[in-house]
C-alpha cells in the first residue's frame, strides 16, 4: 500500500482538530461513561480507512456520524457482553460480600446529562445529533436510516420530554 | 410511563411537531405561516426554543490535550492491522485534502460488504483450523514416547522443559480428541505422575522448575473426574499443590529463587493452579490465592502489566502485550469467583486494544497467541478471536508422520518445539464463551 504522504497526513490531522471535541461531546451526550476519546479514536481510525471511499452524495459530517454512532453501538455490544459475563460471575460466585462495585460514571454529571440519560435512546440520538451537534433533519435522517418525518416527530417528543426531566430535575434540586 | 407521557392529546394540533423544527430553525415558509396562526403550537415552540437555548448553553467538553497526537499515531498502525482497509492512496495534494474529505460524501453500502468479506473469511479459517486440529490431535499422539512423556527434543525443543510439554501434549488431547486418545491421555498421566519429585515439584533443574510445574501441575487439575478420582493421580495433585504454596513468598507472589520480589510470568502460572484448584473444592483458608491475585493487580501501571514491577518490561521492552494478556486472562478466570476483580480483567482486556500493541501481533507467537484468544473468548470478542485464528490459519504447518501439525516459528520454539506450537494452537479458544 502507498502509504500516506507527508500533506495527506498533515490534512488528515486538520480534519482531526476540527472535528474530535464535537465527537468527543456527542460520545459523551449519547451515554458514553467510559473514556470515550478511546471512541473519537477509534471513529478516525474508521474514518481514515475510508478516506478513499467518500463520493460526493452527502455532506462529510453525516458520514462521520454514521462511522461514531457504528462504533458507538459496537461498544455497546461490547458492554452487553460484558455485563452477561458480569452476571455469569456473580451466579457463580461464593462470596456475597465480594460483589463487584458498579462502574462509576465517568461521564458528564450535570443536570443536562441525567436528563438526557432518562430520554428513550431513539429519542435520545435524534435530540444529541440534531441539538447538540447541529446537522439538518435530512442528515439525522440518512444516519439513522429513518424518515425525515420520523426525525422530525421523535425531535419534537424528545425535546418536550428533555424539558420536562430538566423541569423535574430543577425543582428536586431546590 | 414513556408511553403515557408522549400519548398525543385528541384535541392537539397534528402539526405540533414543527415546533421543534422551528426552534432548530429548520421550518419553510409555510409550516411558519402555521405558527404564526396557531397558538398552541407557538407556545409549543416558544417552550422548546427555551429548551434548545438551554442546552446548548452548557459548554462543551474539551478533549485531553494530548488526543490529536495520539489518534495521528495510532493511524498508521491501525492500517497495518487491518489489511481490510488497506487501498491505494492517490496523491491528492496537502491542501485539498482536507477539503476533498470535508466535501465528499459517502459509499454507505460498502459498509455491509466489507462487514460481509470478513464474516466469510472468518468461517473458512474456522473451518480449516477445525481440519487441522484434527489431524494435529493424531500427530500429537503419534509423537509420545514409549514411556508415555513427550520429549520436546523430537520435534526441535528442549528436553529441560519435558514435563512442560507432556503437559501440554496431555491437555491439548483432552481437548481435541479426549475419547478417540483417551490411551495417549492415559500414559501421559501415569508418566506425569512418576516425574513428580519427592518435594512434589515436576522437575529438578532450578531455571525450569516452576514453569515444569505449573504446567504439570495445572494438566493434573484439568483432567476429567473419572482419572482425577484415582488414587495416584489424587495424590500427586494434593503434593504438587502443597509444592506451590509452599514456595510463594510472603508478598503472594512467586520468583525463579525464593528471595525473588515476584516474577508476574511464573506467576501467573501458579495463580492459574490455585484458581483449578479451589474450582474444584479446595480451601484456601490461608489466603493463598487472594493475595497472590492482589499482588497481580499490583503489577499493572493501569494499561500494561510489568515483568517484575508495574511498568517495567523484561530487558529489550518487548512482551507487554503478553504479560498483559497472560494477566488478563488470569484475572477473568479468577473472577468467576470473586467478582470484585471484573473491572481490573476487563480494564486489562481494554488495555490488550491498544494501538501501541498491534505492533506486536505482527510477529508469530503461539504462546501469547493463547492467552489473546482466552480472553478474546472469555469477553466473547468474536472479531478478536477472528483475528487471532487468521494467524492460526497463516501460520506454518507440516504434514508428516500422523497429520499435519504446525510448526513452531516463534521465541519459545527452542524450549518446546512443534509440539509446544501445536498444543497450544488446539487449546486456543475458536469460539467466545458466550458468544
Amino acid at each position: 500500500m502507498l502509504l500516506a504522504g507527508a500533506g495527506q497526513h498533515a490534512a488528515f490531522e486538520r480534519l482531526v482538530r476540527r472535528h474530535q471535541q464535537p465527537l468527543l461531546n456527542f460520545f459523551l451526550r449519547s451515554g458514553v461513561d467510559w473514556d470515550a476519546e478511546d471512541l473519537v479514536q477509534q471513529t478516525f481510525i474508521r474514518l481514515y480507512g475510508y478516506r478513499q471511499r467518500y463520493r460526493p452524495r452527502a455532506k462529510f459530517t453525516t458520514f462521520l456520524y454514521l462511522l461514531a454512532r457504528q462504533v458507538w453501538i459496537d461498544e455497546l455490544r461490547r458492554r452487553r457482553r460484558r455485563q452477561r459475563l458480569r452476571e455469569q460471575a456473580r451466579e457463580q460466585a461464593e462470596l456475597a460480600a465480594a460483589a463487584a462495585p458498579a462502574v462509576a460514571d465517568a461521564g458528564f454529571s450535570d443536570e443536562l446529562q441525567q436528563a438526557l440519560g432518562r430520554l428513550s435512546p431513539r429519542h435520545r440520538e435524534v435530540v444529541v445529533l440534531g441539538v447538540l451537534q447541529e446537522l439538518e433533519y435530512a442528515e439525522i435522517a440518512r444516519i439513522l436510516k429513518i424518515p425525515v418525518g420520523t426525525v422530525k416527530s421523535r425531535m419534537f417528543n424528545g425535546l418536550r420530554d428533555l424539558r420536562r426531566h430538566l423541569e423535574s430535575d430543577g425543582h428536586s434540586d431546590a | 410511563m414513556g408511553t403515557a407521557m408522549h400519548e398525543p392529546r385528541r384535541d392537539a394540533c397534528p402539526r405540533r411537531a414543527d415546533a421543534a423544527a422551528w426552534a432548530l430553525g429548520r421550518l419553510d415558509g409555510r409550516a411558519a405561516r402555521h405558527l404564526a396562526r396557531c397558538a398552541e403550537c407557538a407556545a409549543e415552540a416558544k417552550a422548546v426554543r427555551e429548551t434548545v437555548r438551554r442546552v446548548r448553553a452548557v459548554p462543551l467538553r474539551e478533549p485531553s490535550p494530548g488526543l490529536t497526537a495520539r489518534i495521528m499515531q495510532a493511524l498508521p498502525a491501525a492500517e497495518a492491522a487491518r489489511p481490510r482497509f488497506r487501498f491505494a492512496f492517490h496523491p491528492v495534494r496537502a491542501a485539498a485534502a482536507a477539503a476533498l474529505l470535508l466535501a465528499l460524501g459517502v459509499a454507505i453500502l460498502t459498509i455491509p460488504r466489507v462487514q460481509h468479506r470478513r464474516q466469510t473469511a472468518a468461517v473458512a479459517h474456522r473451518q480449516r483450523l477445525d481440519r487441522q486440529a484434527g489431524e494435529a490431535a493424531v500427530w500429537i499422539a503419534a509423537q509420545q514416547e514409549a514411556d508415555g512423556t513427550w520429549r520436546p527434543s523430537r520435534t526441535g525443543g528442549n528436553d529441560a522443559y519435558r514435563p512442560a510439554v507432556t503437559a501440554l501434549a496431555i491437555l491439548a488431547l483432552q481437548q481435541q480428541a479426549p475419547e478417540a486418545q483417551a490411551g495417549a491421555i492415559r500414559r501421559g498421566v501415569s508418566a506425569l505422575v512418576a516425574m513428580q519429585t519427592a518435594e512434589g515439584a515436576f522437575c529438578r533443574t532450578s531455571g525450569a522448575r516452576l514453569y515444569n510445574h505449573a504446567f504439570a501441575a495445572n494438566a493434573l487439575f484439568a483432567l476429567p473426574e473419572r482419572l482425577a478420582r484415582e488414587p495416584a493421580v489424587r495424590t500427586a495433585r494434593e503434593r504438587a499443590l502443597a509444592f506451590s504454596l509452599a514456595a510463594q513468598n510472603p508478598q503472594g507472589a512467586w520468583d525463579y529463587t525464593a528471595e525473588g520480589p515476584g516474577n508476574t510470568a511464573l506467576s501467573i502460572w501458579q495463580i492459574a493452579l490455585l484458581t483449578q484448584a479451589r474450582g474444584q473444592g479446595w480451601n484456601d483458608d490461608r489466603g493463598h490465592l487472594r493475595r497472590s491475585l492482589a499482588w497481580l493487580q499490583r503489577q499493572s501501571d493501569g494499561r500494561t502489566f510489568g515483568y517484575r514491577q508495574a511498568g517495567v518490561l523484561p530487558p529489550g521492552g518487548a512482551g507487554g502485550l503478553t504479560l498483559t494478556a497472560m494477566a488478563a486472562a488470569t484475572l477473568l478466570d479468577a473472577a468467576r469467583a470473586y467478582p470484585a476483580l471484573l473491572p481490573a480483567a476487563e480494564t486489562a482486556a481494554d488495555a490488550l486494544r491498544q494501538p501501541r500493541f498491534r505492533d506486536e501481533t505482527e510477529v508469530p507467537d503461539y504462546y501469547r497467541d493463547y492467552f489473546l484468544a482466552r480472553v478474546s473468548a472469555g469477553i466473547a470478542d468474536q472479531h478478536a478471536l477472528d483475528e487471532i485464528q487468521a494467524r492460526l490459519a497463516r501460520a506454518p504447518a507440516a504434514g508428516g508422520a500422523g497429520g499435519a501439525h504446525w510448526v513452531a516459528n516463534d521465541a519459545w520454539r527452542q524450549a518446546g518445539g512443534d509440539l509446544y506450537a501445536t498444543s497450544l494452537a488446539l487449546l486456543s479458544p475458536r469460539t467466545g464463551r458466550l458468544s
